[in-house]
């Protein structure tokens, strides 16, 4: 290489730069004005500030003790903050002849990291639980965190509460009779299908166990204002009720018609529902299932796609929902739970395919801890739990982006999620918060963190659809090889990610490890697979209930979001061992890579409102990447010249 | 250049060999060794994406499929997890779960669900085949469940049928409905201990659980 080379080379990385700044900057947003100025007298006391003051409709001045004859003016005549000058008043101020300067003081956005003063949020609702309802605006209600909640507070006062979306709720039927729910109820898109009538009220047990529906429905839609248990996080969202877990047995048809029904009017539906969390089933989705949620992804809300939010499952650590077909499909919003002090609760099953959290109860035995919501029969409950609780929480923040932008795809929703959830208080011992090959930052538990309806539905407002979406099989190994009972077996495939081909995924959504493997105990094994960009994904971990010897995994798509917006070319390493006290043996016999994802850079296009986003950061490395793809491009076309 | 379309093409060739070849046996000998309907939209899917007609906004089934074998094990509702229910939020759920395949059950213990009451929403009326003025309580439904052969002879449940013919109901003829206009508690049939439940709630017990 020669030093022209390198010059050139420096001289691109330069322009670059400067484009790059240049970009940035102009989608900047625009400064906030407040009702504050900084006024300067020729000369004359406080006497005259204040004369001045009143002339010109302040409510109020003060001296500023550090400046010769500076003063505070400020009132109420000008909203709090906006986004232009208050041009009036300041060309009048500066015209009068008493005024040295007038200047309009800018807002300057400073947020107190994890704490919020409940007196700043401007809301008012005389629900009798709504202070209850920490997930919705923690102000440390039961021993919580302050300030570690949905942020629902910020969306609503932009004006987004659900208005014209409609969330399907898949479950034990809802009360529509329900004071709180009624007005809310989307009886056109509801449908009983443990019954088969247009009616899905719950059945009475004595014990009042099919109240789940209901409490997941006030969870989203209650009503606000009407003095009746709580509000839902998309208060004047419509509910529909899908009766569907309600009969003595699950056919694949009563699924299947569920998450199907009414396409076009459901946009949103909620699951609470999956494979028996025992910690040894291993399950999802049969056929006509299958068909049904492609269908709904390609077909649903006018050709946009049915958004699908799952709760991750019960199981625990004993569980994996990577074993859940449902949770770790692409196609679905997995969705995992904190408590409210930012630990993960007791029944949380981990899995590389949860994309975010949001919060329910499962440490704490104080019952506010809980989620309040409806329950059955016109009644209210602080204990709702599970993370069945969690999974209508984002159904409601997604109902919000949704009224913010229509347009919103299924994939556009999983990259708003990506981009707005926030890691806030989230923690756990034995999880470390770590970052991808793009800086986007996740943990095994909570995904990319806790939703942020407030940061979501501001992003999703400008939101451009992300460019269309690839398949491509980035390798397979189908020999079978030798798992020893004591290290681990550690495959290899280098990919070029389908490049120069039609569908060349360069910037990753879903990543899927097709996995075929046999072992006389499958609970014991434990499956890694890192990135060419060195992010690794536990995509099993330990399921010690599972003594499965025959079965083993048939070519089973483990599922890692971890990944999301890297680069897949290079090269990916599995990694199969067993843990356990007994020594194991197994055979793998396939592991293919199946990159989802698009060529184009996603976020390039996007409008940056703040340079402290993941959104702002993921733009900038996207636009270094570009820049020197085609550095290298220019460079090579120049050698190959020479 | 041509060399390598010609390569392309062969390829694609052996592959619909492969994937015809596949498809015959899964019909015919092979059985036994069940190609299962996953592998079938698998096999499909490559070959549409070899031929470079599998279009990429779509999402394919192939993609999710999963070799799944057995009955089906469901868990859900108040059926997973740590729940606390009833009135006072102090009654445990009892775990279990949902099993199911495509054969038929037969309940002919009376260990079936009854079917709940399908009072009217809001917009509906006793012409939608609900029940107009139902009272939004406990008792209300344990009572209409209990009585409910009395009053609606020809609903033998759980009648098998019913889950078979579930599927193509909706899809051929829509909804059927069976025309339960009539609610026998508002018929003179009359209920002392029914009473609207609708005060503001009361968490007495839940006070003073708080620890």
């Amino acid at each position: 290489m020669g030093l022209n080379i390198s010059g050139l080379f420096l001289f691109l990385t330069a322009g670059l730069l400067f484009l790059l700044g240049v970009l940035l900057f102009a989608s900047a947003d625009r400064a906030m004005y407040t009702n504050q100025f900084w006024v300067e007298l020729h000369h004359g006391g406080e006497a005259e500030a204040k004369q001045l003051a009143a002339e010109y409709g302040f409510s109020g001045v003060r001296k500023l003790p550090f400046l010769d004859d500076g003063y505070y003016f400020y009132h109420n005549g000008i909203a709090k903050a906006r986004r232009r000058r208050s041009l009036q008043h300041k060309l009048l101020l500066e015209k009068d002849i008493r005024v040295k300067k007038a200047v309009q003081q800018e807002g300057f956005n400073r947020k107190k990291r994890g704490y919020r003063d409940i007196n700043e949020i401007d809301i008012n609702m005389n629900d009798p639980l709504f202070t209850k309802q920490w997930y919705l605006i923690n102000t440390g209600q039961a021993d919580g965190t302050p300030g570690l909640d949905l942020n629902v507070a910020e969306a609503w006062e932009l004006g987004y509460t659900g208005k014209g979306v409609t969330i399907g709720i898949m479950d034990d039927g809802i009360d529509y009779l329900h004071p709180d729910l009624a007005s809310n109820y989307n009886a056109k898109a509801s449908y009983d299908f443990s019954s088969n009538d247009p009616y899905p009220y719950p059945r009475y047990t004595d014990d009042w166990f099919n109240s789940h529906g209901t409490r997941c429905a006030g969870e989203v839609s209650a009503a606000a204002n009407n003095n009746i248990c709580g509000v839902g996080v998309a208060y004047n969202s419509k509910v529909a009720g899908i009766r569907m877990l309600d009969q003595p047995f699950m056919t694949d048809i009563i699924e299947a018609s569920s998450i199907s029904h009414m396409p076009q009017v459901i946009d949103i539906y909620s699951a609470s529902w999956g494979p028996t969390d025992n910690g040894k089933t291993v399950d999802g989705p049969r056929e006509l299932t299958l068909q049904a949620m492609a269908d709904g992804v390609n077909k649903g809300r006018g050709g946009k796609g049915s958004i699908y939010v799952w709760a991750s499952g019960d199981g625990g650590s004993y569980d994996d929902c990577n074993c859940d077909g449902y949770a770790s499909s692409m196609w679905t919003i997995s969705i995992n739970s904190a408590i409210n002090d930012g630990r993960t609760a007791l029944y949380d099953e981990s899995c590389s395919s949860t994309l975010a959290s949001t919060f329910s109860n499962g440490r704490k035995r104080n019952p506010e801890a809980g989620v309040a919501t409806t329950d059955l029969y016109g009644n209210c409950t602080l204990r709702h739990s599970g993370t069945s609780a969690a999974a209508p929480e984002a159904a409601g923040v997604f109902a919000l982006a949704l009224e913010a932008n229509l347009d919103l795809t299924w994939r556009d929703m999983q990259h708003l999620t990506v981009l707005t959830s926030k890691r806030n208080q989230l923690h756990d011992e034995v999880h470390q918060w770590r970052r991808n090959g793009v800086g986007l930052e996740f943990n095994h538990l909570f995904g990319y963190g806790v939703l942020d309806a407030g940061a979501m539905v501001k992003m999703a407002k400008d939101w451009k659809t992300v460019p269309e979406r690839f398949h491509c099989v980035g390798g397979s190994i189908q020999e079978p090889e030798k798992i020893s009972s004591t290290g681990k077996l550690v495959l290899t495939l280098t990919t070029e990610a389908c490049e120069g081909k039609e569908n060349f995924v360069r910037y990753l959504e879903h990543v899927q490890a097709v996995i075929t493997v046999n072992s006389t105990r499958r609970g014991d094994l434990n499956i890694n697979m890192t990135s060419p960009m060195g992010t690794k994904s536990i995509l099993l971990s330990r399921r010690p209930r599972d003594d499965d010897s025959k079965v083993g995994f048939d070519k089973w798509p483990f599922m890692t979001t971890h990944t999301w917006g890297e680069d897949p070319r290079g090269t990916w390493v599995l990694e199969i061992g067993f843990v356990g006290s007994v020594p194991q043996r197994g055979v793998l016999k396939e592991w293919t890579l199946m990159l989802h994802g698009t060529q184009s850079a996603p976020y390039i296009d996007q409008i940056v409102r703040d340079y402290q986003s993941k959104l702002a950061m993921s733009k900038k490395e996207e636009l270094e990447e570009e820049l020197d793809e085609a550095v290298e491009r220019s460079l090579k076309s120049i050698l190959s010249k020479n | 250049m041509a060399t390598r379309m010609t390569t392309m093409m062969l390829y694609n060739m052996v592959f619909l060999v492969a994937f015809g070849s596949a498809l015959a046996s899964s019909h015919n000998s092979r059985t036994g060794d069940r190609v299962s309907e996953a592998d079938i939209q698998r096999l499909l899917h490559g070959v549409m994406e070899q031929l470079g007609i599998a279009r990429p906004r779509v999402e394919y089934p192939a993609h999710q499929a999963m070799n799944l074998v057995g009955p089906q094990s469901i868990e859900g509702g108040a059926h997973e997890g740590l729940q606390h229910l009833g009135p006072y939020g102090n009654i445990p759920n009892i775990v279990a779960e949902l099993t199911g395949d495509h054969i038929p059950k037969d309940f002919s213990e009376d260990q079936g669900y009854p079917d709940p009451p399908n009072p009217c929403p809001i917009g509906k009326t006793v012409d939608d085949g609900c029940l107009e003025n139902t009272p939004d309580t406990a008792e209300f439904s344990r009572e209409y469940q209990l009585h409910q052969h009395l009053f609606d002879p020809e609903h033998d449940y759980p009648s098998v049928g019913k889950w078979n013919n579930l599927f193509f109901e909706k899809m051929k003829s829509g909804p059927k409905r069976r025309k339960r206009s009539v609610n026998p508690y508002l018929q003179g049939q009359r209920l002392d201990n029914v009473v609207a439940k609708k005060s503001v709630p009361h968490f007495s017990d839940e006070d003073k659980g708080t620890e």
